[in-house]
């Protein structure tokens, strides 16, 4: 009989990793995943979070006790009027995305929802295992029908020598909204593989924030598809790379047609022997046209030791469009720096404020639910 | 002047950027009470004296001292100069995004409190006590709740650094063309928390080029700068000479060439 554990050995193989050589891996070392020994991760119960209690009206599910469920169960739950839970559509093992070929063939926790029309929803899903060398590979999967509203605050946390492979699927059907918070921490051992794939129908709106911070290697692939256009997506990315860590940020924005907007802003602190990679594909076909598309990638560098690869990857085809890009990598300023000193501010704390300073428009711009979890040791 | 021993006294300063030396033996001496102006041309080291004194870490020192209330400061970081007393008013307050307002200045208000000796402010304390001193510069409190500076109008970024100085109540503060920039009504808020906030136990010294914010905050001694020298000191009536002759004459007395024959 296959045991769990055997199941992760298999998924690790050469065959299944991608090759260094391939363009979308090329900035990636994927020594921090290879170096994990599958024979060791296994699933681990979930820890209580150290949470406040949730808000009124808000579901709260935490990673259960055997390592691959939800706790309490999705069916056991008394869901807002209009929300049920379905079936997880089944991953396409020959997907380009990792965490979607590894997630195939690996257990929960899954959980899957459909929203009717006009139907709302508030959920905190909260995957913490309490053991190092775990393995966890959460599938999400949300449906939401006409004018279907859900904030969905997701943190995952990776122990030592942790490997986490998320998969995060929804449709949105005409005027529904996703309002996804996204929180990832990793012990500098832990390897994180996230994959989102939604499909945006005319009129819906998308919105993505996510903080990443730890991880040996910590990669993201969040993909959008807006397939007849005149929808809304906005992304907001901030990852705090310190240590050895790598944290690749992969998107990818397709308009299916006309007057589809984004509005996508990266920004990535670099520390020690870090590096930050981002790579942000924004596809405009022909029948695209209007597109007005935004993308805007910031790295500070805080270290001479640490890298920044950016790649900003716009494929117009449509000719009557609006899309801007930029991409900058700065150190502290001297200036700033100054003027706080010449307040009597220490040059410690002032880097401090300037660091946070340029983490902050992130923070911002958290949804509400997962912006009302501390942030203490988010933040340098 | 005063027979009290100086808040601020530099002697024979020399100081560089790089390899371009920029202040060329500048002697100055402030006493509490004091009202100083230092005028003179662009470049002529007005500012870059005014930076030195305060620590920036472009400039390098290569002769002389910076005596504060009777001590060398010359080797101290700038948050230590800052703490003890000196104020520096920059021309172009820098804009910091992501750094509330409100928070800066709590933060910088408790740094200095501390070096008093005196108990750090709790956010409630800090905020009454910010409410008083806003009414001074006639601020929009709204501006407390934005990033530092960001998109500050030039007339917000001068209220603030005059706000700045009354939560730190410096014993020296140096203002640097605080009257860049502004409009007429600005310049008036400006110049009235000036002179609300100059007292018998500090001083200030204004740098300008023009005579109309010495027509608001009347300086009793007026110093002319010019090829990173100060060449001239006299009071409230040489402003007044060279807003009517220039600054040629003051280079031909002190025999030395125009600013065309010296680059600064």
């Amino acid at each position: 009989m296959t045991t769990t554990r055997d199941r992760w050995s298999e998924a690790l193989t050469p065959a299944t990793l991608p090759r260094q050589a391939r363009d979308s891996w090329r900035f990636t070392d994927l020594a921090p995943l290879k170096a994990l020994d599958p024979g060791r991760l296994a699933p681990r119960p979930g820890v209580i979070p150290d949470l406040p209690p949730p808000a009124p009206g808000v579901v709260r599910l935490c990673l259960g006790p055997d390592g691959v469920s939800f706790s309490p169960a999705p069916a056991d739950i008394s869901w807002p009027a209009g929300v049920q839970v379905c079936a997880v559509p089944p991953d396409v093992a020959d997907a380009p995305a990792l965490a979607v070929r590894l997630g195939a063939l690996l257990p929960g926790p899954s959980l899957g929802l459909q929203l009717a029309p006009g139907a709302r929803l508030r959920l905190e899903l909260v995957l913490q295992p309490a053991q190092a060398e775990a393995a966890l590979a959460p599938r999400l999967w949300f449906d939401l029908a006409e004018d279907a509203s859900l904030e969905l605050a997701l943190g995952l946390w990776g122990p030592a020598d942790s490997l986490l492979v998320a998969c995060v699927g929804a449709r949105l059907a005409a005027g529904a909204e996703l309002l996804e918070g996204q929180r990832l921490q990793g012990a500098d051992s832990a390897v994180a593989l996230v994959s989102g794939q939604v499909q945006q129908a005319p009129g819906s709106r998308y919105g993505r924030t996510a903080v990443v911070s730890g991880w040996r290697l910590a990669r993201l692939e969040p993909q959008v598809c807006q397939t007849e256009g005149q929808a809304v997506t906005t992304f907001r990315d901030l990852a705090l790379a310190r240590g050895q860590a790598t944290i690749d940020l992969h998107s990818q924005v397709r308009f299916g047609g006309p007057e589809g907007r984004l509005d996508q802003l990266q920004r990535a602190l670099v520390d020690d022997g870090a590096q930050s990679v981002f790579n942000g594909v924004v596809q405009v076909p022909r029948e695209a046209q209007r597109t007005d598309a935004a993308q805007l990638s910031r790295h500070l560098l805080l270290s001479t030791r640490g890298r920044v690869d950016t790649i900003p990857q716009l494929e117009i085809v449509a000719d009557d469009v609006r899309c801007t890009h930029g991409a900058t990598v700065s150190s502290l300023s001297d200036d700033e720096l100054f003027y706080l000193q010449s307040r009597g501010v220490d040059r410690v704390l002032a880097c401090r404020l300037l660091t946070r300073g340029f983490c902050r428009p992130i923070f911002d711009d958290l949804p509400p639910l997962i912006a009302a979890w501390p942030s203490e040791g988010l933040l340098p | 002047m005063s027979d009290r021993p100086p808040l601020l006294e530099i002697r024979g300063l020399r100081a560089a950027v790089g390899d371009l030396e920029i202040l060329r033996g500048v002697d100055l001496c402030v006493h509490a009470g004091e009202i100083h102006a230092v005028m003179g041309r662009n470049g002529s080291g007005k500012s870059t004296l005014s930076k030195v004194i305060a620590g920036h870490p472009s400039y390098r020192v290569t002769a002389g001292q910076i005596l504060y209330r009777g001590q060398d400061v010359a080797d101290l970081a700038p948050e230590e100069r800052a703490r003890a007393g000196l104020f520096l008013g920059f021309q172009y307050p820098v804009e910091i995004p992501g750094v509330s307002n409100r928070e800066f200045l709590r933060v910088a208000t408790n740094a200095r409190r501390l070096a008093r000796g005196e108990e750090e402010l709790d956010t409630f304390s800090f905020d009454d006590h910010l409410e008083q001193r806003l009414a001074l510069v006639k601020m929009d409190p709204s501006f407390l709740d934005r990033s530092l500076n960001e998109g500050f109008s030039g007339g917000e970024k001068k209220r603030n650094e005059i706000l700045q100085m009354a939560l730190l109540e410096p014993a020296v503060a140096i203002l640097d063309e605080t009257d860049s920039g502004l409009d007429i009504d600005a310049l008036r808020i400006v110049a009235e928390g000036v002179r609300q906030l100059a007292g018998p136990d500090n001083a200030t010294v204004l740098i300008t080029h023009y005579q109309r914010l010495l027509e608001a905050i009347t300086p009793q001694y007026v110093h002319v700068m010019a090829h990173g020298r100060l060449l001239r000191t006299g009071g409230p009536e040489l402003a007044l000479e060279l807003e009517r002759r220039g600054y040629d004459w003051v280079d031909a007395e002190a025999g030395l060439g125009s600013r065309e024959d010296v680059a600064v």
